[in-house]
């Protein structure tokens, strides 16, 4: 498990990046030579690489200790959370499905997936049949053993017009899922799908009994089985013996809902918890500067948003749209409000977190000169323009309240209306010309242009439409032609860019924050805990 | 003694989320309360004539609050930057202590301090006044209404009354608000239309307690009409209490705005208002270079509260000469 | 003596009946349709009308208010729609925290502030008295969430004692592991009811004092202690017990910056995240138990000035 800060002053003259992709070296357990090579190659001489090894080395090897307890703390959470994959919806809900199921594959840091449950996944050569064959002998909570039926009975509630399920369009290209014979299932597409082992690995698809209906407690797979669960309030899971493999190393795992920034950081560097999700950036200096805490930042392709709809009014107007992705203060946003953990957004979503990001696309800076073009050529003059703000993550609200400031002295009237954040999502967005909203990372660009840029997506944010990018978005789930698919990719996020009218100013980092003690933390970047992964491999270094 | 001698009128007023009553209407309970013992401690004996002649706390008193009314006027003419905009827009850190261009600092938007107070002035007064003002337009109006009609009128307003003031204040905020969107006129609305429920008891049980008054029943034997009663006699002998109870209420909702600002529910930013400034600036008590920017804000309510305390005291103490005070 | 209790009571529940219109119809102007909410986007309308049928939400509003009104009678506070549970579960899990912090912060604050209430009121205008009424008129002016954070940073992060916030779990927790536990919300509470209970009780006990027997008393010499805990007291019990009453009601339905501060889950934060996520069930369950405990605590606050005061026991 790797154990150094990342503010280390060895890393200092390495950026971000390099700092995640070698804390992620050393967790795979490269070799010295390896991790050496690559340091040089960022820019480290040979003494300072060669010391740096050592300590991440000697870090690296510690052995899990069993025992203790941690308290985890996550933050919106109410009386609907839930214990039903299916309905997930929030980072409280994901980290209670990693602790109490399984999945048939696991998201590995670098977003590729590992078995879990399926200890073989094979597929025809297009990618339109796949085939999991389960592994023998994993043990239920209550007793039971694994089977095929678990797993068809997971899949099928994920299927179907009626389906309740969050997560049904990653799977929608699924026809069918039929049961081999008790240790093999197999799933036939109706369209190529070569990222389906990796959409079964995300929060959703968590193993369900044959038979489940009752959500009252969990009966999974999962490292933890549930001791308490109390919707809004708290979950606490103790060690279950009979896990299947290495991982659960805590005899208790609470997980507990502070929803106040301000109380969960109190909390934190009191000690009353052990780690928190989503630490106000601007405690970040405090944080790092306090003996025993620690930082944990994971950069991602999060990002924070404005959606103009392109079917209502004032927000169809296409010089508005253009104005109001000028007038945003990235820099301010990636310097001030997140403290450096972003970086800064080009009004398109793959960020180059992303395997596929382009970084050819020229960067929209600030420019009110620019801005007051367009605010010109649009023709509101004076009208007060209504955008609908909720604090759904760091910087929501404050991309609005900037780009009020730059507008107006140019002299837009924007109108900022700030609302509650939990009712936000069911009577706001989507519904309002111009609202904000905040994206998690997505395991591949190609699931995150389609849940929400593709014409048909529910949650295709401005409404805008291209029968262009819809082909080629499915088109090129097909290609492997590397230079091809690299060119196409290109090509979707430079329409994006130019013509969706979304301003997305910045990506944002996961930041968190653990005492030291708190061992085995995730990188998984697709949302705060290491893409909730943490449940599995988290210790305790005093236990 | 008209209708409900032993109706009690159940409450004083309800509880707020900040918690607090004015002494006037308090002592006001249960059953036959207008005899001499048990009454509005504060009401005066008899009908105060004498002209209001603050002491030293009174003067002090009224030197705030004239301060913070001119601030709340001038404010926004005064103040060296816009309540939105950055004095130093190349830097990119909170809560800075003071220094030249911000004397009392940046707040968490990097924002001056000093100038979102002044801007702030005006809101937090400006909404919590018309809201008092509205609550007094519609608590009086109804209460002394209630007291002066008829046992029918009066039971059935008073149990709509009761409903109201049975529920959390907060509560019923809340759900306005979230219904409705947070706006200032809203807020303003909200707040009237839930204090108005106390000041209605308030008016209520002062016009009853004034009806069975000699003077009044005088009056009636005269033959006079109800108006007339109402605004020779009732309102000049009710009006002490009331203006006592005014301040108070000021601050109760100067408080309540503040709360709703904590629930994400109050004036929106970027605009300033005092309660919210202080939940936005929170953190800088844990991590800001100066403590100043949750100070200001938290002060400014703290001297204006208790600016029109002092007057509160002050005007109740002399209304009312009480062998007390010679104790 | 009962026929006036009797009536109290009756006028509670014409007051209860009041509150279940104004809540019920009031949740009616909340935007947002209940099935559509419930049922997330991605419903077809076929489906929204089903669940509409289900819940009885397309049958005329009176009838939905008599069926709501019986159940709730009948202990039925129905499903909540946020979370597909009984509204009792949710709240038999926030209730007992409640009736805790409450217990223990009036058990805790109010004879504090009681005391210092009535001895400012034995020598008033004293520097004691002074120094008192300062300071609790200052109290006033402090939102709950600036004393909470003085709070903090005071025993918290200064003096290193207790706990940010409320972690963990009561069960088995004896009567001063409680205390340490809720430690924090306690105080703050107590601060926060402490302004009003000393201003009150202080001006109760001034204006007994100033009634004619009283004042006889004093012209007769009898000392000022014997004045006030013989005579005074007694009759100013009436409204002292009414303003505890309408603290131990605040205490019950009105906490929520405090909850939502020290982040433990009790009836006051369910209330807000109710309207946040729109559970209307959940708001007029909430809603009625708010009213009941107020009425009730109201009543006893009644009882209580009958039995302390001869004088309204026989009313002329």
């Amino acid at each position: 498990m790797t154990d150094f800060k990342n503010t280390d002053p060895r890393l200092l003259t390495l950026g971000h990046r390099e700092r995640q992709h070698l804390d992620g070296m050393m967790k795979r357990g490269a070799s010295r030579r390896d991790v050496m090579g690559w340091l040089m190659a960022a820019g480290a001489t040979t003494f300072a690489s060669g010391t740096l090894f050592d300590g991440l080395a000697h870090a690296a090897a510690h052995t899990p200790k069993v025992g203790g307890k941690l308290i985890m703390a996550g933050d919106q959470h109410g009386p609907n959370d839930t214990l039903d994959p299916a309905l997930f919806t929030s980072a409280v809900d994901y980290f209670r499905g990693r602790m109490f199921y399984g999945s048939l594959t696991r998201l590995t840091d670098s977003l590729g997936y590992e078995p879990e449950l399926a200890e073989e996944v094979l597929s025809n050569d297009d990618a339109t049949e796949w085939t999991f064959k389960i592994r023998r002998g994993v043990e239920f909570h209550d007793g039971k053993t694994l089977t095929a039926d678990d797993v068809i009975y997971t899949m099928m509630r994920h299927m179907g017009e009626d389906s309740v399920s969050k997560a049904a369009s990653l799977v929608a290209m699924v026809e069918k899922w039929e049961k081999v014979n008790d240790y093999e299932v197999k799933a036939t597409l109706s369209s190529p799908n070569a990222d389906l082992p990796i959409a079964l690995g995300t929060f959703h698809f968590k193993i369900l009994q044959d038979g489940t209906t009752d959500f009252a407690t969990a009966v999974g797979t999962g490292p933890y089985r549930v001791k308490e669960f109390k919707p809004g309030v708290r979950a606490v899971g103790t060690r279950f013996e009979n896990y299947w493999t290495e991982g659960g190393y805590l005899d208790e795992l609470e997980h507990y809902g502070i929803g106040d920034s301000t109380a969960r950081l109190n909390a934190f560097l009191a000690g009353d918890i052990d780690a928190m999700v989503n630490l106000p950036p601007k405690a970040i200096n405090q944080v790092e500067g306090t003996d025993g805490k620690e930082i944990w930042a994971l950069e991602s392709g999060a990002y924070i948003n404005i959606a103009p709809r392109q079917d209502m009014q004032p927000s169809g107007n296409m010089h508005l749209q253009r104005a109001m992705q000028y007038l945003q203060d990235r820099q301010r946003l990636v310097k001030g409000v997140f403290k450096g953990q972003a970086s800064i957004g080009n009004d398109h979503p793959i960020a180059p977190a992303y395997f596929d990001h382009s970084p050819d696309i020229p960067q929209r800076e600030l420019d009110p000169e620019k801005a007051k073009y367009h605010f010109e050529q649009s023709g509101i003059g004076s009208a007060a323009i209504p955008v609908v703000a909720a604090e759904v993550a760091p910087g929501a609200v404050e991309q609005c309240l900037f780009m009020q400031r730059e507008g107006r002295k140019i002299g837009m009237n924007f109108d900022v209306k700030k609302v509650t954040t939990d009712g936000y999502w069911g009577a706001v967005w989507l519904k309002e010309p111009i609202c904000v909203a905040s994206w998690n990372m997505r395991p591949t660009a190609n699931i995150m242009m389609t849940l929400a840029f593709k014409g048909s997506a529910d949650w295709n944010e401005t409404r805008w439409s291209s029968e262009k990018f819809d082909s080629m978005l499915t088109e090129v789930r097909g290609v492997t032609d590397a230079a091809k698919r690299k060119e196409m990719y290109h090509e979707l996020q430079m329409m994006i860019h130019e013509d969706n009218g979304m301003a997305i100013p910045a990506f944002r980092n996961y930041v968190d924050a653990a005492a030291s003690h708190v061992k085995g933390r995730t990188m998984v970047p697709l949302n705060n805990f290491g893409g909730a992964e943490a449940p599995l491999t988290l210790w305790r270094d005093d236990a | 003694m008209s209708n409900d001698a032993t109706l009690p009128p159940s409450t004083g007023a309800h509880p707020d989320l900040i918690g607090g009553l004015p002494d006037g209407e308090q002592t006001e309970h249960f059953v036959a309360p207008f005899e001499h013992g048990v009454s509005f401690d504060e009401l005066p004996d008899a009908p105060p004539k004498a002209r209001f002649r603050p002491s030293l706390t009174g003067w002090i008193g009224i030197v705030i609050v004239a301060f913070w009314i001119a601030i709340a006027v001038f404010g926004p003419l005064l103040a060296p930057y816009g309540e939105n905009d950055l004095p130093f827009p190349d830097d990119y850190s909170e809560f800075q202590a003071p220094r030249e261009g911000a004397p009392l600092g940046t707040d968490v938007e990097d924002r001056d301090i000093l100038s979102r107070i002044m801007y702030g002035a005006g809101r937090t007064i400006g909404i919590a006044f018309a809201a008092t003002v509205m609550a007094y337009a519609l608590g009086v109006v109804l209460g002394i209404g209630a007291a002066v009609s008829g046992p029918k009128v009066d039971m059935v307003m008073s149990r709509i009354n009761d409903a109201f003031l049975s529920l959390p204040t907060i509560m019923l905020g809340l759900v306005v608000v979230a219904a409705v969107g947070s706006s200032i006129p809203v807020l303003i609305a909200t707040a009237g239309l839930i204090y108005a429920t106390v000041v209605f008891r308030l008016a209520r049980a002062l016009g009853m307690e004034i009806m069975v008054m000699d003077f009044v029943e005088a009056a009636r034997a005269r033959g006079e009409g109800r108006w007339w009663i109402i605004t020779r006699e009732i309102w000049p002998n009710a009006a002490m209490p009331l203006i006592t109870d005014f301040g108070l209420r000021l601050i109760y909702v100067i408080l309540f705005i503040s709360s709703l600002s904590f629930l994400g529910l109050g004036v929106q930013p970027p605009q300033a208002d005092w309660g919210s400034m202080v939940r936005e600036n929170l953190g800088a008590l844990q991590y800001g270079q100066s403590i100043i920017p949750v100070l200001a804000p938290a002060l400014s309510i703290a001297t204006l509260t208790v600016a029109i305390n002092l007057i509160v005291d002050d005007v109740s103490a002399q209304a009312g000469g009480r062998l007390s005070k010679r104790l | 003596m009962t026929g006036l209790i009797l009536r109290r009571l009756g006028i509670g529940l014409v007051t209860v009946l009041a509150v279940s219109v104004i809540i019920f119809f009031g949740t009616k102007i909340l935007p947002g349709d209940v099935a559509q909410i419930r049922l997330g986007q991605a419903a077809t309308e076929e489906n929204v009308a089903a669940f509409r049928e289900r819940l009885g939400l397309d049958r005329p509003y009176w009838q939905q208010y008599l069926g709501w009104l019986s159940n709730f009678l009948r202990g039925d506070l129905g499903i909540s729609l946020a979370s597909d549970v009984p509204i009792t579960n949710l709240i038999a899990d926030r209730y007992q925290n409640t009736i805790i912090v409450s217990g223990l912060t009036a058990l805790i604050g109010v004879p504090v502030s009681l005391m210092l209430g009535i001895t400012a009121a034995m020598f008033p205008g004293s520097l004691y008295d002074r120094v008192l009424t300062f300071v609790s008129v200052s109290l006033v002016a402090a939102p709950e969430f600036f004393t909470a954070t003085l709070l903090v940073l005071l025993f918290v992060f200064a003096l290193d004692l207790g706990n940010a916030v409320v972690v963990g779990s009561t069960e088995g927790k004896g009567f001063f592991e409680l205390i340490a536990h809720f430690a924090l919300p306690i105080a703050t509470l107590s601060f926060v009811i402490a302004s009003q209970l000393i201003r009150m009780s202080r001006a109760a006990v001034l204006n007994v004092m100033s009634s004619p027997y009283i004042e006889m008393a004093i012209l007769k010499g009898v000392p000022r202690g014997r004045i006030i805990f013989r005579h005074a007291l007694l009759n100013a019990i009436g409204p002292i017990v009414n303003v505890v009453a309408l603290n131990l009601a605040y205490l019950v339905t009105g906490v929520i910056v405090v909850e939502v501060y020290f982040a433990y889950p009790g009836l006051a934060t369910l209330i807000v995240q109710g309207v946040q996520s729109r559970d209307y069930v959940l708001i007029q369950g909430l809603g009625m138990i708010f009213c009941l405990t107020y009425v009730v605590l109201m009543l006893i606050a009644d009882i209580a000035a009958y039995a302390s005061n001869p004088r309204l026991r026989h009313p002329k």
